[in-house]
């Protein structure tokens, strides 16, 4: 499988140990793209969003937050049916059910592991039927 | 919300966070209550609680450990710049703030989280407007010492 996956998050190096994790994990990405906020996905997500099979994001960050993103995404007929897996500190039901309602597909709260995310994204695959 | 809620909601966050995070246990060898936060030389990385609550978590890092941190972090090996050093301080503070959120949510505190921002100096110290309240708790790690701070009170 050859997956097309976009990161966002607003620290590089974070966007660092995701890609660590999901080249380790063997889930057969073949390409990471990357947006340090929304507004930066939107951007690729118009442009590439045909060729993605999965989004990563934060939620707390500048110019665009992670619900603005996720929200505006499933508007988008390029990018509403991609999975979005949402990647943040914050753990609380609230925000959990805000990501949700917001579009997402799943929920990681940091500090991840790697087989949480493993776990998470194969799910998600599964789901979308790309997984044989 | 008092102090011991305060300080265990800390202590938590941050023994809670870093195994995962860094790879590394956060051992706590001192802590106690402060007016202020000491003069520092390193790097501080500070959340600010707002909503119907106000305050902040600041970590501190002299240079040498969160260049470590930085580095175990990456776990690739590569070098690393001040600006990447800046960035994991940040990040550190972000998942360490979004924890304790939660436990202090069991006290009833109700807050968001503002983006995290470093200040770097040798020295400088990071004051809050109204004095006082400051859990200041120092941890210790295989690579040296960081303090962890944070104070949070309601809004009248």
């Amino acid at each position: 499988m050859d997956l097309t996956v976009l990161l966002v998050d607003d620290s590089r190096v974070m966007r660092r140990m995701i890609a660590r994790t999901l080249a380790e994990a063997d889930l057969g990405v073949s390409e990471v793209l990357e947006a340090s906020n929304g507004k930066e996905a939107l951007e690729i997500g118009l442009e590439r969003g045909k060729d993605l099979d999965l989004i990563l994001t934060d939620l707390n960050m500048p110019e665009m937050s992670g619900i603005e993103f996720v929200q505006a995404a499933r508007r988008l007929t390029r990018l509403r049916d991609v999975p979005i897996l949402v990647v943040a500190s914050e753990a609380s039901l609230e925000v959990i059910e805000e990501a949700r309602d917001a579009g997402a597909s799943a929920y990681v709260t940091k500090p991840f592991t790697a087989e949480k995310i493993r776990d998470k994204i194969n799910a998600l695959m599964e789901k979308k039927g790309g997984r044989a | 919300m008092s102090q011991p809620e305060l300080r265990a909601a800390l202590e938590a966050a941050v023994q809670g966070t870093f195994p995962t995070l860094i790879g590394r246990e956060a051992a706590l060898s001192e802590v106690t209550e402060g007016e202020e936060i000491p003069s520092f030389h390193g790097y501080s990385g500070i959340v600010g609680f707002g909503s119907d609550w106000s305050g902040a978590l600041v970590i501190q890092c002299p240079k040498p450990l969160a260049l470590s941190l930085t580095n175990l972090m990456l776990g690739d090996g590569q070098p690393v710049d001040d600006d990447t050093v800046k960035d994991a301080v940040g990040e550190i503070v972000n998942v360490v703030a979004g924890s304790m959120k939660l436990r202090l949510s069991s006290c009833g505190v109700t807050s968001s989280l503002s983006l995290p921002t470093i200040v770097e100096g040798n020295p400088h110290q990071v004051s809050s407007i109204g004095r006082g309240g400051w859990c200041i708790a120092k941890f210790s790690l295989p690579e040296g010492e960081f303090l962890a701070a944070a104070r949070i009170k309601e809004k009248e």
